[in-house]
């Protein structure tokens, strides 16, 4: 049953891929948020208005 | 020093230093994730999983992406010891936390069993293989069955509890050694794995097939056992009050430690599937293990001959010994050294769990939720030591009682619950408090992530059913028992709580007499005063009862109750005339407090007072947005006053005194205040007619035999009223256009039934005859208080839930 190993094999890359690429994203927006220069989500309208 | 951080009106008051490094906290979180998890669930974990434990792993890793998001999230923005317990105490009120609360708890207890447990297999195994000492057989008692493990992980549990008593905490540097000690060996451990596999790659490869030898199934089973490891969120979040720059290493520090341990937690598999072979010597620990109570029960029983028997299926019924016993094949004294390293983690980590289950119970204790023994600190050590010795009892006692797979999952199972109660808290915070929070990291996507989180975690905990029914027995009579001692001792301390820090007396003005029966009256609009303190006199009067009128100054959220002083003259100079309406036969009492909010205060004042009626003016136009139904205040009382509530509608009529009374009655507990104040109304003088529409569905003789039976009971307090039983199929234009045609100046209703997904206030049929009837309505509501309860809730977790979502799109 090669296929199902493969095919399990693939699938445990994409998980292990896509967790790291959620784990740079993470640092990506904590440093962005940081410098100030973050504008989605919660701070869409920061710099003196609110969300309401 | 006091903090700015966290939601707006939470103050947070931090002594401790901040000198924790990202470096330092990241060792903390993978110190925490690889744990004990580790060494004593991949054996167990790939039993059930075959090869395929590898994609579990993965897979796992992947899901937590989700929670790891919302822990990055409200860590960088709010954190503080309590973690997971405090954002759902600040999203979803303190009676939601009382049950996140005892769920951290029991989860971070049932931890330190497991370890407890992992701990006493590995010394026994230690002392039994490598020293030759024999150790005294199993003893029945009662029906457990006590051994030497046994008796090694009880020893554990009280002396943990013991040194937390003491108050010796792991260092940051002592703590970095031992996560660096325990992360070398297991390099170590897959460098050699790996140096096996690559020299015999045919031979390693034939080993993970078949890969899931037990379907999907096993590999969802083998998730959720291993899923504690992610545990280690909280305890990242909680050190975070000693961090350096928190907003920004919080989260770095929960994705990095994801990261890696993920990583760790697959090479690990692959290392044990594809570099172990099955020797005799392994074979026969499994035929032992799986005899003498330690591997996984529901496998098949090992194959008689060794040729059939797979490697995961040997790991499997070594159960927590899986790991050392297969290290001996791939690196020389391997056994040895995941035996030591494995007693130094499990010990690590029950310290680490003693003191987190320590800390929540403190929390609540503090919070008054539990009782206050719980936060009472020693004066010598200055430790919490009634909730350690507590603590420490229990995890002793599930060490002792249980089975380690049923520990396993029964933590799996509180933890899983858990993470999907903090995921509902993010949704919630980031909806009302959103723009005002210092985030220093935000989730993409949101309400997706938290949603897919909820959705994934209560996946694995059902799923775990299937391996330990036992566990979700557990898990769900400590709900029970938790739920029980809410109802009868903490939500009346959380109450008190509550209204401590939202309402505050200033002045009271106490007639001379006290009656049972209180009609409470808040008193805004000197113009509607007249009419509702008539109407409350003539109700109170009907009840043997009294008045209390009361005014509320308001101040922001973020003061505090005290600077709201200055403001309240105008508040007694409301009361002061509003008191000439008072009929000299009715004593009244008056009082004017503070509050950040009216609705609540006037809730929190009948609690105070235990007023059996709540009296508001409305002015009858209805809001109908998505948050209103009546109006903020009213809309607030109504759905949380502890007891009767009518609303009168001011607007309209001049006549201050109801002269024509028109009663629309189906029957129904809301149906009997609407009488009673009907019957208040009569006894003032007015004509009171007690009124029923037949819709073609109904019955009318049944409807004229229930007027008439209302009449006659009526009579018996010498009360004249009569009845009229109309037909139509728009009962509230019925309603309307009969009161205007026959003259009547007021309309009295009672509600028409509790919404459990809509919010219903009293019901479109009141609400209607409200707003159209040109002259006054009064709207009556019992008070049921478990019904309300299950209203309330559904409506926290749909309502607000549902309006998140709406306003992410």
């Amino acid at each position: 049953m090669v296929s199902t190993l493969i095919a399990g094999v693939i699938l445990t890359v994409l998980a292990w891929l896509g967790l790291q690429i959620a784990v740079v994203h993470g640092k990506y927006v904590t440093d962005k948020i940081a410098e100030g220069r973050y504008h989605k989500g919660p701070f869409r309208n920061r710099d003196g208005e609110t969300n309401e | 020093m006091s903090d700015e951080s966290g939601l707006p009106g939470h103050e947070n008051q931090t002594d401790l230093a901040r000198d924790l490094s990202l470096f330092d906290i990241t060792m903390i979180g993978i110190g925490a994730m690889i744990g004990a998890g580790i060494f004593v669930l991949t054996g167990l974990a790939a039993g059930q999983a075959g090869p395929g434990l590898v994609m579990a792993f993965a897979f796992n890793g992947f899901i937590t992406i989700f929670t790891g998001m919302v822990y990055a999230e409200l860590g960088s923005a709010i954190p503080e010891a309590g973690g997971g317990y405090l954002w759902v105490r600040e999203a979803l009120g303190r009676s939601q936390a009382f049950l996140a609360g005892w769920m951290s708890w029991f989860a971070h207890a049932v931890a330190g069993s497991l370890y407890t447990l992992g701990f006493g297999a590995f010394v026994h195994l230690l002392l039994t293989e490598y020293f030759g000492i024999q150790l005294f057989p199993p003893v029945d008692l009662f029906v457990l069955t006590i051994g030497p493990e046994k008796a090694f992980a009880a020893f554990a549990g009280a002396l943990f509890a013991y040194i937390n008593y003491r108050g010796a905490k792991e260092t940051g540097l002592a703590g970095n050694i031992v996560t660096l000690v325990k992360v070398t060996v297991i390099i170590i451990l897959i460098a050699f794995g790996l140096g096996y596999i690559f020299g015999h790659p045919a031979e390693a490869s034939g080993r993970f097939q078949p890969f899931l030898p037990r379907g999907f199934g096993g590999i969802f089973i083998a998730m959720g056992l291993t899923f504690i490891a992610f545990e280690g969120y909280e305890i990242i979040v909680q050190s975070g009050e000693e961090v350096v720059n928190p907003r920004e290493t919080v989260p770095k520090a929960v994705f990095y430690s994801m990261a890696i341990v993920v990583t760790i937690y697959i090479l690990v598999a692959i290392v044990l599937i594809g570099a172990v072979t099955v020797t005799p010597e392994l074979f026969q620990q499994a035929q032992e293990g799986a005899t003498g109570g330690h591997g996984a029960t529901n496998l098949p029983a090992v194959p008689a001959n060794i040729g059939d028997a797979a490697v995961w299926e040997i790991l499997g019924h070594l159960g927590e010994f899986g790991l050392a016993q297969a290290a001996g094949q791939i690196m020389p004294y391997g056994t040895l050294v995941i035996l030591v390293a494995g007693i130094f983690s499990t010990l690590s980590a029950l310290n680490a769990t003693t003191f987190s289950s320590t800390r929540v119970s403190f929390a609540m204790g503090r919070d008054h939720v539990l009782p206050d023994a719980f936060s009472e600190v020693h004066s010598e050590k200055q430790t919490p030591y009634i909730a350690t010795a507590l603590s420490g009892a229990l995890i002793i006692f599930m060490a002792v009682a249980l089975p380690i797979e049923a520990v396993a999952a029964a933590t799996d199972v509180m933890f899983l619950l858990l993470f999907l109660q903090v995921n509902y808290a993010a949704i919630v915070i980031r909806r009302e408090w959103g723009d005002q929070i210092d985030y220093g990291y935000v989730m993409p996507y949101f309400p997706y992530v938290p949603i897919i989180g909820i959705i994934t975690k209560l996946g694995l905990a059902v799923y775990l059913f299937n391996y330990s029914p036992l566990a979700w027995y557990g898990a769900i009579a400590w709900i029970l028992v938790g739920i029980g001692i809410f109802f009868i001792y903490s939500r009346g301390r959380v109450r008190e709580t509550e209204i401590e820090e939202e309402t505050r007396l200033v002045t009271e003005e106490r007639a001379v007499i006290d009656r049972g029966y209180q009609v409470l009256i808040p008193i805004a609009n000197p113009e509607h005063a007249e009419k509702l303190v008539k109407a409350g006199s003539a109700i109170a009067r009907r009840n043997d009862g009294e008045v209390l009128l009361t005014s509320i100054a308001t101040v922001p959220e973020q003061t505090p109750l005290s600077e709201g002083r200055a403001n309240t003259d105008q508040q007694r100079r409301i009361l002061d005339d509003a008191m000439q309406y008072v009929p000299e036969d009715i004593p009244a009492h008056r009082t004017v407090t503070i509050g950040h909010d009216v609705g609540r205060s006037i809730d929190n004042i009948a609690y105070q007072r235990n007023s059996d009626l709540i009296l508001l003016g409305w002015r009858g136009r209805r809001k109908r947005t998505s948050d209103l139904v009546l109006g903020s205040i009213i809309d607030h009382v109504v759905e949380h006053a502890p007891c009767d509530v009518a609303v009168i509608k001011t607007a309209g009529d001049d006549r201050d005194t109801p002269h024509n009374v028109l009663v629309p009655m189906a029957g129904g507990p809301h149906a009997e205040v609407a009488e009673d104040i009907a019957a208040g109304y009569a006894g003032m003088g007015a004509n009171v007619t007690l009124f029923n529409v037949v819709t073609s569905d109904d019955n009318r003789e049944d409807a004229e035999s229930f007027l008439t039976d209302r009449q006659e009971t009526l009579a018996e307090e010498d009360l004249e009223v009569s009845t009229t039983v109309i037909e139509s199929d728009d009962i509230a234009e019925a309603i309307v256009s009969y009161a205007e045609k026959n003259d009547f100046d007021t309309v009295v209703l009672g509600a028409a039934g509790e919404g459990l997904l809509r919010r219903i206030l009293f019901g479109e049929i009141p609400e209607t005859v409200g707003e159209q009837f040109d002259g006054q309505v009064v709207m009556a509501k019992k008070h049921r208080p478990i019904q309300s309860a299950v209203s309330n809730f559904v409506q926290k977790w749909v309502g607000k839930g549902a309006k998140a979502a709406d306003l992410a799109s």
